[in-house]
């Protein structure tokens, strides 16, 4: 009987536990539901906070835009001029891998541009290892990538298709996870590996008209600049990384071409004399060995 | 006996919190009104960037807003890096509330003196696209505007700042979105509770560049 009795009290109390527990959990699926319902309401009657108030947006240009400027200055390929794949090796930290991925981007258009496809696939390759680094391997891993880029490789049409394809993949994935202070640091390695490539080229040539490539590329420094103190996470690398850039633009901005051209530099291309870009490009050098080695 | 029941319970109390976790589950899948218009979004996106065609592809980004009780504006800033002609691809069907203005200038808001080089008004539910040429144009019209207002040029000075207006180029634009004020909307919830209601919209940008 004594035993019959508590099996009825183990039995209630195992109850009441077991009902307890069910209505604890279903209290918090109804708070859940209720921040849920907010914003699955109608759109005009959500309360959800708009993640995306900034009241300034800089748009930079892609980094197959920056290997077409060098490509359409009649620019010839040169080997050695971008960044060594088994560098990659060497990004341990986020930034940096981050920073070479866009120099990566760079150099892989560079390569396609000038119709390099067996060096353009291994850019892409560690490309696609960087992008799983940093979180962006979804990328690469959609409709086969690497696979139709070998497959299509002596085809320049749709090598180039796949590369916008792969531009509008990387904005798409960097707009729908937040990612801008990521953006921001990617499009500086494309820049600053843009700025070399031009750099080199520039240095063993006397084409004063090449020397506009610096200054059309010049012309973005001062947003990139804005962007990177914009990013968040403010790394020792990063505040040193935009000093470095901002003494460059402040020494390009000190050269005599660029002076005389006064306020008008906001909309001329700018041809520098040969001893000019020598003075600016052991800065670009500097400043590339900073961010790849 | 005793176990048994014990034993009952226990598996009812274990499977307790998976079904929980299923009906959860269930949940998540659903898509919200909210996530619906983010999907429509991503598709108005891809019709601005086929928007861009014969251009190249350069870059796209969506603005989002809400309306408040007053005038205020977004600013995006683009790098027309070469000197070429660049299309810009707007769509403002995710704009379903009061139309928004868009105006483009070649410096940022700070300069009081900057250039207006393009205006249209009462944007929404619609898509368009402009090109640079027209800005250049503009640009040109306003510098030549401040040569000829300024009397202290020589003849020889006022050509050749003439020569170098027709050389300049839109390195630079600045898209501001000015989002007109609304009024202050509150409704109440079924427990009577007092909620402000937001309006939210979003225009996309898509630019290319001509290959030419």
């Amino acid at each position: 009987m004594i035993m019959r009795k508590f099996d009825i009290y183990s039995l209630l109390f195992l109850f009441v536990f077991a009902t307890f527990n069910i209505s604890c959990e279903s209290e918090n699926s109804e708070t859940i539901n209720e921040v849920q319902d907010d914003s699955s309401d109608d759109l005009s009657h959500s309360i959800e906070i708009d993640t995306m108030d900034d009241d300034y947006v800089f748009m930079p240009p892609s980094p197959i835009q920056i290997a077409s400027i060098l490509n359409k200055a009649n620019m010839k390929y040169e080997e050695g001029l971008a960044n060594n794949i088994s560098n990659a090796k060497l990004y341990s930290t986020k930034f940096k891998q981050s920073i070479n991925f866009g120099v990566y981007a760079c150099d892989l258009a560079y390569c396609v541009t000038n119709e390099k496809y067996e060096e353009a696939s291994k850019y892409l390759k560690v490309s696609k290892d960087l992008a799983a680094k940093i979180g962006m391997e979804s990328i690469f891993l959609s409709d086969n990538l690497v696979e139709r880029f070998e497959a299509n490789v002596g085809n320049q049409d749709s090598i180039m298709s796949i590369l916008f394809h792969v531009q509008m993949m990387t904005d798409d994935y960097i707009y729908d996870n937040d990612l801008s202070d990521l953006s921001v640091i990617y499009f500086t390695g494309a820049w600053v590996e843009g700025m070399n490539i031009g750099t080199h080229t520039m240095l063993g040539n006397d084409d004063h008209k090449i020397s506009i490539l610096l200054s059309e590329q010049m012309t973005i420094a001062r947003s990139i600049i804005r962007g990177l103190r914009a990013v968040k996470s403010q790394t020792e690398d990063l505040v040193d990384l935009t000093d470095h850039i901002e003494e460059v633009v402040n020494a390009y901005n000190n050269l005599w071409s660029v002076k005389q051209e006064g306020e008008n530099i906001e909309y001329l291309d700018v041809e520098l004399k040969h001893e000019e870009v020598i003075s600016i490009s052991e800065m670009i050098l500097e400043l590339r060995e900073e961010i790849t080695l | 006996m005793n176990i048994r029941y014990i034993l009952f319970f226990l598996i009812i109390f274990i499977l307790n919190p998976n079904f929980e976790s299923q009906k959860k589950g269930k949940k998540k899948e659903e898509t919200t009104p909210y996530q619906e218009y983010l999907i429509l979004l991503r598709e108005y996106k891809k019709s601005c960037r086929t928007a861009l065609k014969p251009f190249r592809y350069d870059g796209a980004l969506t603005t989002h807003f809400s309306y408040k009780d007053y005038d205020y504006s977004k600013e995006v800033e683009i790098a027309t890096i070469q000197n070429q002609i660049y299309r810009l691809s707007f769509n403002a069907n995710g704009i379903t509330g009061d139309g928004i203005k868009i105006k483009i200038f070649d410096k940022p808001k700070k300069f009081r003196t900057r250039i207006l080089l393009y205006e249209k008004e009462n944007v929404s539910a619609s898509d368009f696209i402009i090109e640079t040429d027209i800005m250049i144009e503009e640009l040109k019209k306003a510098k030549n505007k401040e040569l000829e207002n300024n009397t202290e040029f020589s003849d020889e000075e006022r050509n050749y700042q003439k020569s170098i207006i027709e050389k300049l180029r839109v390195k630079k634009l600045y898209i501001d979105y000015v989002i007109p004020a609304s009024e202050r909307v509150f409704e109440e919830d079924e427990e009577g509770n007092e909620k402000r209601v937001i309006t939210k919209a979003a225009i996309i940008l898509a630019v290319g560049y001509s290959n030419i």
